[in-house]
């Protein structure tokens, strides 16, 4: 009975010692980078956010967190700005600026020891405002929509804290404007934006 | 303590996530108006013609030569109108019920509710 009560404690604790180390080396692999970024932004097809403005420059940071493997979690903010080219189409209206988020789950994979490339799934929120030219106050609009892009990563010193990343994404804008017109409802509401951005990471 | 310090960044980062996740509000339009103009006067291309709701611009443009036009601006709700500046309108033609013009012939007035009017064709005076 007691050389029973010795092997189970001994299991037991070599069996509980064994998943805390498990635990701890998977929270060791944690990894976190920060990134700053840049970034141009059109719209493709045929929509009022490509035929009412010019090119969209945004900066930003986002950061990232590689959990699992080459599996993690990101977030990127970037705050971006337009002029508009046809105002007969978007309104007696301002410049608009926008706030963007993108968060995703990305996949990184080794090319080779200092190029990198990560694939990226995620949802994306927006939010433009453009201020009244003849009223106080923003109008404001946007919503959110899907996002898939990719990141090519070179690592540019000896240890592999700093890297540059070139980032390209499309995001699905979606937002509810309502019109009478279905064709005109859609043409406010819905755009495929194409980003291209480079950022500069600090992995920690 | 390490371990401690990523839990709670991934709570932050979490947190993020929910206070960006708001509700839109969807009584948002884009009132569109597009239509042609028949002018006798080269001068009327001079002038701005606005969409105006509550004595408020929400669209501006300038006609083209041929006369035709396209207005959009943000709209919510309530009666607005389509303006001129200084030419005043003796007819036009819609397939939509409800317009008028105006007392003072500039301009037409568009009922509630509507956002996406054609005017064939608007004859000055």
């Amino acid at each position: 009975m007691r050389r029973f009560l010795l092997f189970s404690f001994a299991v037991i604790s070599i069996s509980a010692f064994s998943q805390r180390r498990k635990k701890q080396n998977w929270t060791e692999n944690v990894k976190y980078a920060i990134e700053p970024h840049v970034k141009v932004m059109t719209s493709l097809g045929n929509n009022f956010m490509k035929d009412a403005f010019e090119y969209f420059y945004g900066f930003g940071i986002g950061g990232n967190i590689n959990l699992y493997k080459n599996f993690g979690l990101g977030v990127e903010y970037t705050y971006f700005l337009a002029n508009v080219k046809r105002p007969e189409l978007f309104g007696y209206l301002g410049s608009p600026s926008m706030n963007n988020f993108d968060w995703y789950v990305f996949h990184q994979d080794k090319i080779t020891e200092d190029f990198f490339v990560e694939e990226i799934v995620g949802y994306s929120t927006y939010r433009m405002k453009s201020p009244y030219l003849d009223d106080r106050g923003d109008f404001s609009e946007g919503n959110g929509g899907f996002n898939l892009g990719a990141k090519a990563i070179y690592t540019v010193d000896d240890n592999g804290t700093q890297q540059i990343v070139l980032n390209t994404r499309l995001n699905f804008y979606n937002s509810k404007i309502g019109n009478q017109n279905p064709d005109i409802e859609k043409y406010y509401s819905k755009a495929t934006l194409l980003n291209i951005g480079i950022a500069y990471r600090i992995n920690f | 303590m390490k371990f401690r310090f990523k839990i709670q960044a991934i709570f932050c980062v979490l947190f993020l996530l929910l206070v960006q996740c708001k509700e839109d509000d969807a009584s948002i339009f884009r009132a569109y108006v597009e239509g042609k103009i028949t002018y006798s006067d080269a001068k009327f291309l001079e002038d701005p013609i606005h969409l105006v709701k509550d004595k408020k611009i929400i669209a501006e443009t300038f006609p083209k030569e041929s006369g035709s036009f396209v207005l959009a601006g943000p709209y919510d709700k309530g009666t607005y109108k389509f303006q001129l500046k200084n030419f005043r309108i003796r007819s036009f033609s819609t397939d939509t019920q409800g317009c008028k013009i105006s007392s003072d012939s500039l301009s037409i007035e568009i009922p509630d509710g509507v956002t996406y009017i054609i005017f064939n064709d608007i004859t000055l005076k």
